[in-house]
């Protein structure tokens, strides 16, 4: 008897831990059970594309959707923030995930947690034609004091700025990026700066002959954004791993977000260990 | 989340810079406020209906569409139009503007107080109209009408943070750049709103004071 | 500006959420407004306090700052609000602040004999101002909160800063979308003005309505 019931209880225990080892996260349970992922969304095309009739999609939005799909997840509520917003979104849990375009870098992961890469792509400046400050460096803004330039509060590139001798004084914040290049163009700002796609696509919609696009920017590393979590979501954080690593090996990962202009082989080296100290 | 000093003290020099604008943009965006509303309201006096009617609609249009929209306005469009004024000077310009639609009426109804005879009085003594205005009739109007005008300056100052979507560093959009730049909410936000408090408290209790002296005078 | 009315879905949206803003946080406005100015007059000096500190704190500081802190700073301790309730909860606080002190001139408007009839008719506080005093200071509050209305309109206009997507944000988006910017202004600036517009005309029905047969003086402007 006291063998049996050694015996049951031994492969209880195997079988529960083997068990848990194959549970789905609490978040991702409530997720499947309640139809939908909240999603934060900055609107940064191409990372993220606003239709006429408000449905959401673009480079990021369609990706998340994608591994959503194969997580079980049916279907995407996204919420269209700013970037300076989304952390505080996430801490909050208003959100159950933010992308399109959050790039990973240290400082931000001591707040929230990345998946793996999705996108990534260089840096760029929009300048008045011609280029007549010969702006091809951070460097070359913090070189001389009396230029401006625009970019997002708290986005990556004001950080690239400040770290590389940019003095605070001389960067501006627009609150949508039509807003910055409206400033470039009505000469209250020098440079514009923002994601390499991004300001491309920008400057392709406002078609103005007088700007001209500095792409890539040297001296800055390649930007890569990744989905962010709540710092508690380390286990929903993995299964969307696994999901977009499968989305990736499929294809499928490429034939989505090629069209809106990011390269997918881009995304192959890096990891989101590189980037976040302490491996987080 | 606790009440970090350190923040508090690190974001304190940015607040004070943006305090001091604050106070600039308040001070200049009121003058104009008075000058303007003045001007309309002596001009909504006029006997050409035309006048009249154009100033209504074009006063109510401004009044009751936001501040918010009409800053964006002066500031991304109108330079499409060769109007590119500095950022400090849209946001003045709006709010001075905007306000002007509500102490013309606080003029309009400070003058309506002037009783008729007054005007009679003057026409009697052969007063053209800038002495009528000067000697007699803004003399009488103007000590009623401070209370309310100045309730105006204090609205008008609480009504700065919206210059920063202009970006106009005044002493929100310093708290809101830090906030975003350190992500630290608490202390920037907190130190702001204690700021308004500050200036705003005593003012209320100095008007206050300002509408008892006033009320004072007979007319 | 085709393009921007091709966004007609999302302006539709945009303003629904605005005048959903509008209603709700007007009527947060509304109680607050009536509960902080009869606290005002209130016998004991504790409601009376805490009235004062009430009006003072949220008139003295700006609706934006209150937006940021409740939707930025409140979920640090915990506090949760979705970005609608808080914006509510900022303009509804903030405009029941004034409305309070709007309350409280139009029952003191009411002439002392009102008192001491109820008085006399032995009602009590409570009858003595639900059926004496607050129906007449009602015609003499309307207009003024008829201007607070449409200051509330605009607040809501503030919202968008906090990521509600009100009629403002659309534009916004818009203009991301489109890369136009004159347009999308413009055309919310006419919406808000007839949304604003209709307000004015339903405050003065319910002016109208409510002297109806007395003889008020309407203080106010228009």
């Amino acid at each position: 008897m006291k063998k049996l019931v050694l015996f049951l209880i031994s492969f209880m225990i195997l079988f529960g831990s083997a068990k848990t080892s194959f549970a789905e996260s609490d978040t991702l349970k409530k997720l499947k059970k309640q139809g939908y992922a909240t999603v934060a969304v900055a609107n940064e095309p191409p990372y993220s594309d606003i239709k006429t009739d408000g449905y959401v999609t673009g480079a990021a939005p369609d990706v998340a959707r994608a591994v959503l799909n194969i997580l079980g997840v049916a279907e995407l509520k996204a919420e269209v923030i700013m970037y300076g917003a989304m952390i505080p979104a996430l801490q909050a849990r208003r959100v159950d995930m933010a992308t399109s375009g959050l790039y990973i870098k240290p400082d931000r992961c001591e707040s929230i947690i990345y998946s793996e890469p999705d996108l990534c792509g260089a840096e760029a400046f929009a300048v008045p034609a011609g280029n007549p400050n010969n702006l091809l460096t951070y460097e070359d803004i913090a070189a001389n004091t009396d230029l401006k330039m625009v970019t997002c509060a708290g986005c990556a590139e004001e950080k690239y700025a400040l770290e590389r001798g940019v003095s605070p004084d001389q960067i501006v914040y627009f609150d949508t990026p039509p807003s910055g290049i409206k400033m470039l163009q009505q000469g209250r700002v020098d440079v514009f700066a923002l994601s390499g796609l991004g300001t491309q696509d920008l400057l392709n919609k406002t078609n103005d002959p007088n700007l001209e696009l500095v792409m890539p920017i040297t001296g800055v590393p390649i930007g890569c954004a990744g989905a962010a979590f709540n710092m508690d979501d380390i286990e929903f954080r993995g299964e969307y791993n696994m999901a977009l690593a499968k989305l990736k090996a499929t294809g499928e990962f490429a034939a989505i977000i090629e069209p809106y202009g990011f390269s997918a082989e881009a995304t192959a080296g890096e990891s989101y260990l590189t980037r976040c100290p302490d491996g987080k | 989340m606790y009440w970090s000093w350190e923040v508090a003290f690190d974001v304190l020099p940015q607040l004070a810079k943006g305090v001091i604008v604050t106070v600039q943009a308040t001070i200049v965006a009121s003058l104009l406020a008075y000058v303007l509303g003045l001007a309309i309201a002596i001009l909504k006096m006029s006997k050409s209906k035309l006048t009249r009617i154009s100033l209504y609609w074009i006063t109510e249009f401004v009044r009751r569409t936001p501040i918010l929209v009409q800053l964006y306005i002066v500031f991304y469009v109108l330079p499409d139009y060769g109007i590119l004024f500095e950022a400090f000077t849209c946001g003045v310009l709006v709010l001075g503007i905007h306000f002007s639609t509500y102490t013309s009426e606080v003029f309009r109804a400070g003058i309506d107080n002037v009783p008729k005879g007054q005007w009679e009085a003057a026409r009697s003594l052969n007063y053209n109209a800038y002495q009528t205005w000067k000697n007699i009739i803004l003399p009488q109007a103007i000590p009623p009408m401070i209370p309310p005008l100045a309730n105006y300056l204090i609205t008008m100052f609480k009504e700065t943070p919206l210059l920063a979507a202009i970006t106009v560093v005044e002493l929100f959009r310093a708290a809101d750049q830090y906030s975003n730049s350190h992500y630290k909410y608490l202390e920037p936000m907190t130190l702001v709103g204690v700021f308004f408090l500050i200036v705003s408290i005593p003012s209320a209790i100095l008007a206050m004071k300002l509408e008892k002296r006033f009320r004072q005078r007979k007319v | 500006m085709k393009e921007v009315i091709a966004f007609y879905p999302i302006l539709i949206d945009g303003t629904i959420t605005t005048i959903i803003l509008t209603i709700l946080s007007a009527i947060l406005a509304l109680v607050i407004s009536f509960v902080v100015g009869l606290s005002r007059i209130s016998k004991f000096r504790l409601v009376r306090i805490l009235a004062i500190i009430y009006l003072e704190f949220f008139r003295g500081s700006s609706a934006l700052v209150q937006m940021f802190f409740i939707y930025f700073v409140l979920p640090m301790w915990g506090i949760y609000f979705d970005a609608l309730t808080a914006g509510i909860i900022a303009i509804g606080c903030n405009l029941g602040a004034y409305g309070s002190e709007v309350v409280r001139g139009g029952v003191l408007a009411v002439g002392k004999e009102q008192h001491e009839a109820s008085l006399a008719l032995n009602y009590s506080p409570y009858k003595r101002y639900r059926y004496v005093i607050i129906p007449q200071a009602i015609p003499v509050m309307i207009p003024t909160f008829g201007n607070l209305l449409i200051e509330l309109l605009k607040l809501t206009a503030v919202a968008s800063l906090i990521t509600i997507s009100d009629l403002t944000f659309m534009a916004h988006i818009i203009r991301v979308q489109t890369a136009l910017t004159l347009e999308p202004f413009l055309v919310i600036l006419v919406i808000y003005f007839i949304i604003a517009s209709i307000l004015v005309k339903i405050v003065d029905l319910i002016a109208t309505k409510f002297s109806k047969g007395r003889n008020i003086m309407i203080a106010g402007e228009n």
